[in-house]
C-alpha cells in the first residue's frame, strides 16, 4: 500500500510523468483555450480570514496578479476559518466555487477524493516558468494526494508552545528553553505557577477539539492512525495517559483555564490574546494575529516533551484552481503569482505565516518583530530540537472531525472520563475509516 | 309603436354593455390578486415545495455533497431509527425543548398581555418594550447572551453570585445547558405571543365583563369562565405556531453551545445542519428533515383534532 510518506519523494520528474496522460486530457477538456494574456477576465478567490490585517495580506496579492497580467483581475472572498469548509462543500455541490480555492493540507485528502480540484500536474509540466521544487516537501506532501498535486502552498508550520513572556516575567517564572524542549512534568510546574484562579490567571489553555491533542498524543508515544490508515489506536495506555494528562491539567489540577464556550474556533486564542493566560499552542500563521492583538511580549518554543519526546505536527495551506473554472489558464497564471516567491515573501514578512517555499523564508525572519526565537520554527521542521511530522488525515476527515469535536469536548469539561469517551469514539473512527478506504479506492 | 320603441328596454341594452365591462373588470381583479399573489407563490415554490419535495426523493439516496448520489431506499431511515444514538439524543433535546419553550413563553405570553392590557399611562411603551427581543436577530442575541452566561465574569452568575448564589457553568454543564437555551428563547418569543393574545383580548367585547360583573363573578371567574374561552382560538392559534417554531430551534445552539457539552444540546435542525453541511451527507440529512416534518405533522394533527374539545369560536 502506498503511504503518504512516498508522496513526500515526489519531485518534479515523477509529477510531470505521472501526469501525462492527465495532461491530455485535461487540455483536451478544458476546451477553447482562454487567450489569458489578451481578454480580460475576473477570477473570484475564496480565502478564509480572520482578521482586517490578514484581508489586506491577500488583498494585496490579488492586486499583484493585475499588475503582473493587467487583463486579470481577482477579487477575494473571505470567510472565517470554521465556516468555510461548510461553504465551500455546498459551492462546489452547485458548482459556484471560486476559480481559485484556498485549501489547507488537512482536508485535502476531503476534496481531492472528491475531484474538487485540478491536478497541477499538466500546468507545470506545460510552463517552464515554475519550479515546483522550491516548496517544501512536508506541504508538497500535504497538498499532494495519491502522489498528484493539487495546490501550490503559502504557508507551512509546526505547531509551537507560545508563551506570554510578560507574566512569566511577573510571576517570577523562568522561561522555557528555546532549544531544549521542557519535560511535561516542568511544563506543569511552571503552569501551576503562573495560575491564580482567584484573578482569572491560568498556566496554559487548549482549545476543546481533537487536533489540539494530536501533539500531546504523540509527544506520549501514542497514534492516532495506524499506518495502513484503516484503524484508529487512540484507545491505546499511551494515548489515553496523554489525554488524560492534557485534560487533568483544566479538570484536576486547574492549572488551564476552564473552557467556557464551546462555539467558539477562536476560544484558545482568544483567552491567551487577553494576556491571562501563561502558554498556548499555534501554528507559526498565528504571528501576524499575536502582533496585533496581544498586548503583551510573546516567543516561542517547541512543545514539552513527553514519555515520546516532543513531537508535533506539521500543517500547511495553498491554493488549487477549481476543477469546474472555465478560465483554469488564467487561474493558473494568478495562483503563480501569488504563490511566487515575492509573493510568499510579502505574506511571510506579514507574519502571516511561514512561507512554504525555501527561497522565501528570509523575509520570514524580521528581527525587529516578535518572537524572538523564531529559529525554532526551522529548527522544529528541520526536526533538529524537536520531531514534527505531517498532520495526517483523511478522505473522510471532515466528517471525523466534526464528530470527535463534539464527542471529545465532555472530557475538556469534566463531565465523561478520556476512558468513556475513546471507547465510545474509537468504533465510530474506525467506521470511518472503513469509507475512507472506500474513497481511497474509488 | 312608436310608444313601445321609445320605451328603453334598460334590461337589455345595459346588459350587452355591462357584461364584458364586469368581465374585464374580472379579469383586472383576477390578474391583480395573481401578481399580488404571485410573487410570495413563486417564493414559496422555489425555496420551499421544490425542496420538500427533493429532500424527500434525496432521502433514499446516500448522497456524498461532491460525489453524487446512490439510490439506498430505506437505509437511511433504518440508520435513523435504530442505529443512531445522536438522532436519539436530538430527538430528545427538541421535545424536552419544545415543551418547556411552548408551555413558559405562552403562559408568560398570556400573564404580560393581561397586564399591558390594562389602560394605564406609558403602556404602549411596555409592549414595544417586550417585543423588542422577538424582532432582535436570534444570533445577535445568542452572541449577546453567551457574555451573560459566562460562568465567572457573566451579568447572571454576578447577579447570582450578590444574593449568595454560587451560579453553574450555564453552557458548558450538560445539565445547565439546555435550561440556558430555553430561558433565552422564551425572552426571545414571549413577546411574539404576547401581541397575539393582547389582539385576542382586546376583541372580547366589554359587555360580557359588564354583564358578568352584574351577576356578581369574581375576577377570578371572569378570567376563567369569559377571558380563557373567548381567548381560545387565539390561544390554539399560538399553541400551533409556537410548537412549530419550537421543533426547528437551531441559531441558539449553533452560536451558543454548538451543539454541546457532548450532545447535551444538538437539535435536530442543528444535527441535520452537522450531517448535511458539515458532514457533507444531504441523503441522511433529508432522512432527519423527514422525520423531523413527521414529528411536526403528527403534532399538529393532534391539536387540530382536540381543538375542537376547547376552541370556541362563539
Amino acid at each position: 500500500m502506498k503511504t503518504r510518506q512516498d508522496a513526500f519523494r515526489l519531485n518534479r520528474r515523477s509529477l510531470v510523468a505521472g501526469s501525462a496522460a492527465a495532461a491530455g486530457a485535461a487540455a483536451m477538456s478544458r476546451g477553447p483555450r482562454v487567450r489569458a494574456q489578451d481578454a480580460p477576465v475576473e477570477l473570484r478567490w475564496s480565502m478564509w480570514a480572520a482578521t482586517e490585517e490578514e484581508i489586506a495580506v491577500w488583498e494585496d496579492l490579488a492586486a499583484d496578479v493585475t499588475i503582473a497580467h493587467p487583463n486579470i483581475t481577482v477579487t477575494l472572498e473571505t470567510t472565517s476559518f470554521a465556516d468555510y469548509w461548510d461553504k465551500l462543500q455546498t459551492q462546489l455541490a452547485s458548482g459556484t466555487e471560486a476559480d481559485i480555492v484556498a485549501m489547507q493540507s488537512l482536508r485535502m485528502p476531503v476534496f481531492a477524493a472528491r475531484d474538487a480540484l485540478r491536478p497541477l500536474g499538466p500546468f507545470v509540466e506545460a510552463d517552464p516558468d515554475v519550479n515546483p521544487d522550491d516548496f517544501f516537501e512536508p506541504i508538497r506532501n500535504g497538498l499532494s494526494f495519491k502522489d498528484e498535486m493539487y495546490a501550490f502552498g503559502y504557508d507551512l508550520g509546526p505547531i509551537m508552545l507560545f508563551y506570554n513572556k510578560d507574566l512569566f516575567e511577573a510571576k517570577g517564572v523562568e522561561p522555557p528553553s528555546a532549544t531544549e524542549p521542557m519535560t511535561w512534568e516542568v511544563f506543569k510546574e511552571k503552569a501551576t505557577a503562573l495560575t491564580d484562579a482567584a484573578a482569572g490567571e491560568y498556566g496554559y489553555v487548549i482549545q476543546p477539539g481533537f487536533t489540539g491533542t494530536i501533539p500531546w498524543i504523540w509527544s506520549g508515544g501514542g497514534e492516532y492512525l495506524n499506518a495502513e490508515e484503516t484503524e484508529s489506536p487512540i484507545d491505546s495506555p499511551e494515548a489515553l495517559a496523554a489525554l488524560n494528562f492534557v485534560v487533568g491539567m483544566i479538570t484536576e489540577e486547574k492549572i488551564a483555564a476552564p473552557i467556557t464556550d464551546l462555539a467558539n474556533a477562536q476560544f484558545a486564542s482568544e483567552a491567551f490574546y487577553s494576556g491571562k493566560v501563561g502558554m498556548a499552542q499555534n501554528g507559526p500563521w498565528e504571528f501576524v494575529n499575536m502582533r496585533s492583538k496581544a498586548p503583551f511580549a510573546f516567543d516561542v518554543v517547541p512543545l514539552p516533551a513527553g514519555p515520546g519526546g516532543s513531537v508535533t505536527w506539521v500543517a500547511g495551506s495553498g491554493f488549487g484552481i477549481s476543477n469546474t473554472t472555465p478560465n483554469a489558464d488564467a487561474a493558473w497564471l494568478a495562483l503563480k503569482v501569488i504563490t511566487s516567491t515575492e509573493s510568499l515573501m510579502k505574506t511571510a514578512a506579514a507574519g502571516r505565516g511561514y512561507p512554504a517555499r525555501q527561497s522565501a523564508v528570509p523575509s520570514f525572519i524580521d528581527p525587529a518583530a516578535p518572537p524572538e526565537n523564531v529559529a525554532v520554527v526551522e529548527g522544529i521542521l528541520a526536526n533538529e530540537m524537536a520531531q514534527s511530522r505531517f498532520l495526517q488525515t483523511t478522505t473522510t476527515w471532515q466528517e471525523t472531525e466534526v464528530m470527535l469535536t463534539q464527542d471529545f469536548n465532555p472530557i475538556f469539561l469534566g463531565e465523561q472520563t478520556v476512558e468513556e469517551v475513546v471507547a465510545n469514539v474509537k468504533p465510530k473512527f474506525d467506521d470511518l475509516l472503513e469509507r475512507h478506504q472506500e474513497l481511497l479506492n474509488r | 309603436m312608436a310608444s313601445r320603441a321609445t320605451v328603453p328596454r334598460p334590461a337589455e341594452t345595459p346588459r350587452t354593455e355591462l357584461a364584458p365591462r364586469s368581465w374585464r373588470q374580472r379579469d383586472h381583479e383576477t390578474l391583480a390578486a395573481y401578481l399580488f399573489l404571485g410573487p410570495n407563490i413563486i417564493g414559496f415554490l422555489i425555496f420551499t415545495a421544490i425542496p420538500v419535495v427533493a429532500a424527500l426523493v434525496i432521502a433514499f439516496y446516500d448522497w456524498d455533497l461532491l460525489l453524487g448520489a446512490k439510490f439506498i431506499g430505506l437505509e437511511n431511515f433504518r440508520e435513523l431509527l435504530f442505529d443512531d444514538e445522536n438522532f436519539r439524543a436530538a430527538f430528545v433535546n427538541t421535545m424536552v425543548f419544545t415543551v418547556a419553550n411552548v408551555a413558559l413563553s405562552v403562559a408568560i405570553g398570556l400573564a404580560i398581555a393581561l397586564l399591558v392590557n390594562l389602560s394605564l399611562r406609558g403602556m404602549v411603551l411596555f409592549r414595544s418594550i417586550f417585543l423588542l427581543p422577538y424582532v432582535t436577530v436570534t444570533v445577535a442575541l445568542s452572541l449577546v447572551w453567551k457574555w451573560l452566561y459566562l460562568p465567572e465574569v457573566g451579568l447572571i452568575n454576578q447577579t447570582l453570585g450578590l444574593v449568595g448564589i454560587d451560579g453553574p457553568r450555564w453552557l458548558t454543564d450538560s445539565t445547565w445547558a439546555m435550561p440556558a437555551l430555553i430561558f433565552l428563547s422564551v425572552w426571545k418569543t414571549f413577546g411574539y405571543n404576547m401581541v397575539l393574545f393582547l389582539a385576542g383580548l382586546q376583541n372580547i367585547p366589554e359587555h360580557l365583563y359588564d354583564a358578568a360583573k352584574v351577576d356578581g363573578a369574581s375576577a377570578a371567574q371572569r378570567f376563567r369562565d369569559i377571558t380563557l374561552p373567548m381567548l381560545s382560538p387565539t390561544m390554539f392559534f399560538v399553541v400551533v405556531i409556537s410548537i412549530i417554531g419550537s421543533f426547528q430551534v437551531f441559531d441558539q445552539a449553533l452560536v451558543m453551545t454548538a451543539g454541546g457539552p457532548g450532545t447535551a444540546t444538538t437539535t435536530l435542525v442543528l444535527y441535520i445542519y452537522q450531517r448535511g453541511f458539515q458532514s457533507g451527507y444531504m441523503g441522511y440529512a433529508s432522512s432527519i428533515a423527514w422525520a423531523l416534518f413527521a414529528v411536526v405533522f403528527v403534532f399538529t394533527v393532534i391539536q387540530f383534532r382536540i381543538q375542537r374539545r376547547w376552541v370556541s369560536y362563539d
